[in-house]
């Protein structure tokens, strides 16, 4: 009984000292928002008429997506030129087919990681990627098929389409910078442990397109980027 | 931690404080959950079961799009730019064999040389689900009278196939010894209903005259009629009947012609053979109509050959020897034997535009009969347009 305690208490010691110590790493930070200029395109309303059970009878598709201040969501933010190699990816990527919309519209794979495709609902779509640089594939993936996954060794942007569901559109971008991010849902973006030094800061939206800023990032600070984009 | 994307499990650092909870929490979530959803487990949808029978796995995986009953989902709820395939249209879905569905199935359209929008399915079907969904999608056509299209041997250069097609096919025979000879053959075959075909050949003969350049014409146009007698998938086998009229509209002084008409019947027969191979075999009589002095002639034509996938979907390679006899039916004639070395060899990824090169070798009675170079294009032009399927 003693003994368990101790060794109880010696694995919440062990776990303090391990977790405690990561905080610890030199580098700084980079926030930041991505906003819009103007307004963004209304979104276009689609009747339905393939498997309404699931997909339901109409969706809103809108190629902005903002949140109530004006953030947008789905901008890939990205460091260029950092050195340092990639953090070890805590798991695979992973974007969801739910609802037959592709969940989230833009998923961020590192250079050499996994990416995997999910189906969340339990009816057969096609998951057809429009890659160049990386091997495309059209791969059916029935209801009961609830994962694929696939490999990418080589930086890219691409579409994700669903063949079944015509209006399903994904992207993904093949990173090799090591730090990225894809704004969350107020439209900010977090790039943490970035080791000092002035770089360029990059955000990308499908539908906004580029655009670049210089940051300059030291130890334990927190450096602020916010971008504008402007619909095109 | 440096990332901050959606859709990946994030993991930051002020959570830190909490893992020894969280350990916990993850250890008793599942376990409750397991004990929570036990009682329900047959609750979970239909269509994420793994089906087993191919009507299942078909209603599961191709349905959505190719349609419940076969004929294809409604254009207006899947939005393809090219049309679904009707599986319960027989003349559509009897003639490729297997192994055709099975590479489409597995690779998607393109492994055919066909549309994008069929996807592969190998990583989320095995193989046997594949064959069971494929034994499925031939049940939507219910008539036995369409030969199955593994019936469907390569043509051999000379010998006449049992299988009725939809075709064209030029063949070049260019004599490699002697005064310079060519003659071009097209043949068009068209097949109609179940079991018949019709055909017509028009052969074009080039001869080299004596110091006057080249010069020759159309030879004999022949018509053809052909109607499947037997066939059967489960013996590999297939009879044809086939009713042939040769016309005299060559030229007798320049050999492009006979100078008169022959009516000739005869048999088509093929014979699936174990490791893809095959044996073929034609055989008939060639009757003068209203010539005096023409004689009979029987004919007897066998291919013997072997057909290899490149790779497992890939392009086909089909050698094949056919061995050729002919005998006039009068008393004391020979019969003259030749050999014809060849092999054929699927162009177009649809594998609808094919290759065919041969010698035809006399094996006796060589005088008249040089060694000739033989060779075929040929475009089933049911398959697809000339340009199309590349």
């Amino acid at each position: 009984m003693l003994q368990g305690n101790f060794i109880g208490l010696f694995i919440a010691i062990a776990i303090v000292f391990v977790t405690g110590t990561s905080g610890l790493a030199a580098g700084g930070t980079i926030t930041g928002k991505v906003g819009l200029t103007g307004e963004a395109p209304p979104p276009k309303k689609l009747a339905i008429a393939k498997d309404p059970a699931v997909c339901g009878t109409e969706k809103m598709l809108g190629e902005v997506q903002l949140s109530p201040d004006k953030g947008v969501l789905y901008a890939v933010v990205r460091l260029l030129g950092a050195k340092g190699a990639a953090p070890a990816p805590p798991g695979n990527a992973v974007i969801d087919q739910k609802g037959c919309l592709f969940n989230p519209t833009v998923v961020v794979v590192p250079k050499g990681g996994n990416l995997d495709i999910t189906n969340s609902d339990g009816i057969l779509h096609n998951v057809h990627t429009h890659s160049t640089v990386n091997r495309p594939f059209n791969r059916s993936q029935p209801g009961f098929v609830k994962k694929i996954t696939q490999k990418y060794d080589r930086p890219e942007t691409f579409r994700l389409t669903c063949d079944v569901h015509s209006w399903m559109l994904g992207w993904v971008v093949v990173a090799e910078e090591p730090f990225v991010a894809v704004t969350d849902g107020s439209g900010t973006f977090q790039l943490a442990d970035v080791p000092a030094g002035t770089y360029k800061l990059e955000v990308w939206h499908p539908a906004l397109g580029n655009q670049t800023k210089d940051v300059t990032v030291a130890d334990g600070a927190e450096a602020k980027v916010n971008f504008e984009l402007a619909v095109k | 931690m440096k990332s901050k994307i959606p859709g990946r499990r994030e993991g930051p650092t002020i959570r830190n404080y909490f893992e020894p909870v969280i350990a916990l929490l993850a250890l008793w979530l599942p376990a409750a959950a397991l004990f929570a959803t036990a009682p329900f487990g047959f609750a979970q949808g239909a269509a994420e079961q793994r089906p087993t029978t191919g009507k299942d796995l078909y209603e599961a995986a191709c349905a959505s799009c190719h349609g419940l009953d076969g004929k294809g989902a409604d254009r207006a709820t899947v939005e393809f730019d090219t049309p679904l395939p009707d599986f319960s249209d027989c003349s559509f879905a009897s003639r490729e064999p297997d192994a055709d569905w099975s590479a489409i199935t597995h690779e998607g359209g393109p492994v055919r040389g066909f549309s994008e929008t069929m996807p592969s399915s190998s990583d989320a079907l095995s193989s046997e689900e594949i064959q069971k969904i494929i034994d499925y999608i031939r049940s939507f056509c219910g008539n036995r009278a369409w030969p199955r299209g593994e019936l469907n041997l390569p043509r051999p250069l000379v010998t006449e196939k049992a299988f009725p097609e939809d075709e064209t096919v030029l063949t070049t025979t260019v004599a490699a010894e002697g005064p310079g000879a060519v003659t071009h053959q097209l043949v068009y075959e068209r097949r109609f209903a179940a079991r018949n075909q019709i055909e017509l050949a028009v052969p074009l003969a080039l001869k080299r005259m004596d110091g006057r350049g080249w010069g020759g014409g159309v030879g004999d146009i022949a018509l053809g009629f052909k109607r499947v007698a037997f066939h059967s998938l489960r013996t590999g086998s297939i009879l044809s009947l086939v009713g042939e009229t040769v016309l005299p509209t060559g030229e007798k002084s320049d050999g492009s012609g006979k100078g008169f008409t022959v009516f000739e019947p005869f048999v088509a027969f093929g014979q699936l053979l174990p490791s893809e191979s095959f044996f073929q075999f034609q055989g008939g009589v060639e009757f003068p109509v209203g010539s005096h002095g023409a004689a009979k002639e029987a004919f007897w034509r066998t291919a013997l050959g072997r057909s290899f996938t490149q790779g497992r979907f890939g392009r086909t390679w089909s050698p094949m020897v056919e061995l050729l006899g002919a005998r006039e039916l009068v008393g004391g004639a020979k019969a003259d034997w030749d050999l014809v070395p060849q092999f054929q060899v699927s162009l177009s990824t649809r594998q609808h535009i094919l290759l065919n090169v041969g010698v035809r070798v006399p094996l006796n009675n060589a005088g008249p009969r040089p060694t000739r170079i033989m060779m075929y294009l040929l475009w089933d032009w049911f398959d697809g347009g000339l340009r199309d399927g590349w």
